[in-house]
């Protein structure tokens, strides 16, 4: 996957994201498009293509329309693509059952990082409740990123530095 | 300086990482200023070109439904104006009688959801009307069942709209037949929590909540939601009210903007 490939498959992201999300909203949550290429993005190129990626479709998700906290997005989406970026390689050198593990991870403490600042009152309120909105939001997400595993499974990714 | 820039090179994915964190930081806390609601509202003006194919494909598919449900209230409102009429007549009389003069007017700039962000938690709503129309940030947004939200960013033809779903939204409410005042904020899902409602307040389940007119930005009396249930723990200083909103916020697909209030 080259330069081009990769922008090009990031445009499509951001259209799938543009244009599908509103008919995916279950609860008033959405799958995130554009984590899963960005964990494809981090894990073939590394950290420094992953903030790249996470920090500029971050700033296209919030520059799309946020009611508040501008900026959470591309905060969050640069931080994952960086620790993400971080197993770049590691497929074949860690144990299979730990390199998945860290990643499937990676996404479910991006979840914790962005749902807590989005939920601050169900936090307070109901914990519970709380710990079912990560849960779901991140388990949406993981799913379609299990779906992907079919097309490109994350195993098969080949280093690009 | 080099041997630094060497350094910098060698280290560019750490570097990446924190300059990304500070300028999202940075945008964080600067949310409000004026450059990054120019740059909001002019990407936003172009990202609603973008979506109208999705807006048609969503037209014709809810048309023949909205049809139908526009039928039937149509004959419910029809039922309601009479009743209405007739207790607009009496409320003419009993001010007359009272010398009330003062009369609050509302007026609303109709417009239409182009889009619900892209974000995976929906807080948002994009319509198609801005600077254009008068809209002006921090206005009231209303849906025909009860309230959305209100005007974040206004770009020359789309606006923002910050909905009641975002965790940040705050809306003063008062309980239509026990009285009592407090503030609502959304919990989960179509679930919001009413908070600082006095205990001595007896509520009543399925009771209506209405904006309390204790706000610039909200009209008195906009219908908000019902009552669903009630906290009351012996530890609380203050009830909270769980409710429930009018406002589909899934499906909504027109909106009103509240443009100015007047007193005459």
């Amino acid at each position: 996957m080259n330069k081009r490939t990769t922008l090009l498959l990031g445009g499509l992201a951001f259209i799938l994201q543009f244009y599908l999300t509103e008919f995916m909203t279950i609860r008033s949550l959405r799958p995130d498009f554009l984590l899963i290429f960005i964990v494809y993005v981090s894990l073939q190129h590394g950290s420094f293509a992953g903030v790249i990626a996470g920090f500029s479709l971050g700033l296209l998700e919030d520059l799309s329309g946020v009611g508040s906290m501008f900026g959470l997005a591309p905060l969050s989406k640069s931080i994952t693509g960086f620790l993400i970026g971080k197993l770049q390689g590691q497929h074949s050198r860690m144990n299979p059952l730990y390199f998945h593990a860290t990643w499937i991870g990676l996404i479910l403490f991006h979840f914790v990082f962005y749902i807590f600042f989005r939920f601050q009152t169900l936090y307070e309120t109901s914990p519970e409740q709380f710990f079912l909105t990560w849960l779901f939001s991140a388990a949406y997400t993981l799913a379609l990123m299990g779906l992907m595993q079919i097309v490109k499974p994350i195993s098969e990714i080949r280093l690009i530095d | 300086m080099r041997r630094f820039l060497g350094f910098l090179v060698e280290r560019k994915d750490y570097v990446s990482l924190i300059l990304a964190v500070i300028i999202s930081i940075t945008l964080l806390s600067s949310d409000e200023s004026e450059e990054i609601r120019i740059i909001r509202g002019k990407t936003n003006d172009v990202l609603n070109v973008l979506y109208s194919p999705v807006q048609w494909v969503r037209d014709i598919n809810i048309l023949k439904r909205e049809n139908e449900i526009l039928k039937a209230t149509a004959v419910q409102l029809k039922l309601l104006n009479s009743s209405l009429l007739n207790s607009k007549y009496e409320n003419e009389r009993l001010r007359e009688m009272l010398e009330f003069k003062r009369e609050r007017r509302l007026e609303l700039i109709p417009g239409r959801v182009t889009s619900k962000g892209l974000s995976p938690v929906l807080n948002s709503i994009t319509i198609d009307i801005g600077v254009r129309e008068g809209i002006e940030e921090n206005s009231a947004v209303i849906g025909i069942d009860g309230i959305v939200g209100k005007t974040v960013n206004v770009g020359e033809r789309s606006s923002i709209v910050q909905i009641l779903h975002d965790y940040s939204a705050r809306v003063s409410v008062k309980l239509e037949t026990s009285g009592g005042t407090g503030i609502l904020r959304w919990r989960d899902d179509d679930t919001f929590e009413v908070w600082e409602i006095p205990k001595a307040i007896p509520i009543q389940m399925g009771e209506r909540i209405l904006t309390s007119g204790h706000s610039d930005i909200y009209p008195e009396n906009l219908p908000v939601g019902t009552v669903t249930g009630v906290i009351n723990r012996p530890e609380m200083l203050h009830k909270i009210i769980k409710a429930e909103a009018f406002t589909d916020f899934s499906s909504i697909q027109y909106v009103f903007v509240v443009r100015n209030l007047s007193s005459e």
